[in-house]
């Protein structure tokens, strides 16, 4: 099998919005934070925790099961040295969102919602 | 200077647990965050909650008393055994249930007899969302105490402190925790347990969901300096945590039963919830936790809002 670019959206749909696919057989989230989009497996590498629900601090996401917390922007690495996040590649065409896939499949949009900030004043 | 203070989130809320459990924690005492798939079977389990990470000086004595009963256990804590409460209290019931069922998974690896939990809520979100085919019987940590309370008398030394006993009764397993530390305290010897009439808490525990008022509190704490006692006696972390401020201003000290046990058995033990509460001043404590903050490599900004919301509350 060959890997595919899947269009998953147009990018201003992603701005400060976290999203999560069904593409194939996985679970993929795709969020707009921190200047950039990311796509990640939607289901945290602890005990699967939802990562479309995650809170957000610049480019890093935190699990809302038990707060792993992971930078997007250095792999995926899981802060307090836990086991990272599975990121995939990611390249806007023409305002198109596309994300790198193990084989050809399409996406379907499962839920979305707007990023949660980790940290809030109160 | 004030504290900016932030909102509970996922991440405040579990990055306090973790942070404070490290720096609450007596030197070199450690707990398991995940067993492995493949745990080597261990008959009991010690487990830490989240605000329990506050007062870590529990989970060590419940430990040190499975030592000297020479019974085989493990601790596990940290937010990855949370047990779904924090996602029901965050708004998110829908994540709450799956949560429960995670944390009672991963016990279940070590195929023990026994999990204790110490903090209630605990108790009931693993009542409600019950393991099936666990190996393990769920209980407050109380009703391992009571399970051994033969064993442990010939071992417990004289407390000669007069205390008034603080209980919930708002569910059946509140009315057994109150009756259980009830039975644990009648067997400490030189113990005298004074007639109040104020010292019933509202709700399940104090503290968070059910905060006692505070003209209930100062009338509890009246009453047991009326009675002279030495010690207000708590059943859990949670009202520990509401209740020793009072101490500033009624002179009695709040203590949680598992001290007391302590004391009768000889376990060395130090409470620095206690200790930085009664300082009354959040830079006092910051000065008091910088060397360790500073050798775990901590954010001290961070520190200061965790220690903030969780021991000046
Ligand atoms: S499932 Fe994500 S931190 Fe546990």
């Amino acid at each position: 099998m060959s890997s595919s670019w899947i269009e998953v959206g147009a990018e201003a749909d992603f701005a400060g919005q976290m999203k999560v696919f069904q593409i194939g057989r996985k679970k993929v989230a795709v969020a707009g934070l921190d200047g950039g989009i990311f796509a990640f497996d939607g289901l945290c590498p602890h005990a699967f925790g939802p990562m479309h629900r995650a809170e957000v601090d610049g480019a890093i996401v935190t699990c809302p099961y038990h707060a792993w917390r992971f930078d997007l922007r250095d792999a995926g690495r899981e802060i307090h040295g836990y086991r990272p996040l599975a990121m995939y590649d990611v390249k806007v065409e023409a305002g198109i969102v596309h994300v790198l896939f193990e084989a050809a499949a399409s996406a379907v949009v499962l839920d979305s919602r707007p990023c949660k900030l980790s940290y809030v004043a109160a | 200077m004030a504290t900016p203070r932030k909102k509970r989130t996922y991440t405040t809320a579990f990055e306090a647990a973790r942070t404070l459990g490290q720096l609450f924690s007596p030197e070199g005492y450690t707990w398991e965050t995940e067993l492995p798939v493949r745990a080597k079977h261990v008959p009991l389990i010690i487990h830490i909650s989240c605000n329990a990470h506050f007062t870590m000086f529990i989970a060590y004595i419940a430990g040190e008393i499975l030592k000297r009963l020479d019974l085989e256990f493990v601790t596990v804590g940290g937010p990855e055994n949370c047990c779904g409460s924090i996602q029901k209290n965050m708004g998110d019931p829908d994540l709450e249930a799956d949560v429960a069922t995670k944390a009672q998974l991963g016990f279940n690896r070590a195929k023990p007899r026994k999990v204790l939990s110490i903090c209630p809520d605990c108790d009931d979100v693993f009542a409600e969302y019950p393991l099936k085919a666990a190996s393990f019987v769920h209980a407050n940590i109380s009703d391992l105490v009571v399970e051994y309370l033969d064993a442990l008398k010939p071992k417990m030394k004289p407390v000669n402190k007069r205390v008034v006993v603080h209980f919930h009764d708002a569910s059946p397993s509140r009315v057994k925790d109150a009756g259980r530390v009830m039975t644990i305290l009648k067997a400490i010897p030189g113990l005298e347990i004074l007639p109040a009439q104020l010292a019933h808490g509202p709700g399940i525990h104090c503290q968070t969901v059910h905060p006692m008022a505070p003209h209930d509190q100062a009338a509890m704490f009246a009453e047991a300096k009326a009675l002279e006692a030495d010690a207000l006696v708590v059943p859990y972390h949670s009202c520990y945590r509401q209740h020793i401020k009072m101490q500033l201003e009624f002179g009695v000290e709040t203590q949680h039963y598992f001290g007391l046990l302590a004391e009768a058995l000889d376990i060395p033990f130090e409470e620095p919830f206690k200790i930085y509460r009664l300082t009354d001043d959040l830079e006092t404590v910051m000065g008091m936790l910088r060397p360790k903050i500073e050798r775990l490599g901590y954010d001290e900004d961070l520190v200061r809002i965790y220690v903030d919301r969780a021991v000046f509350c």
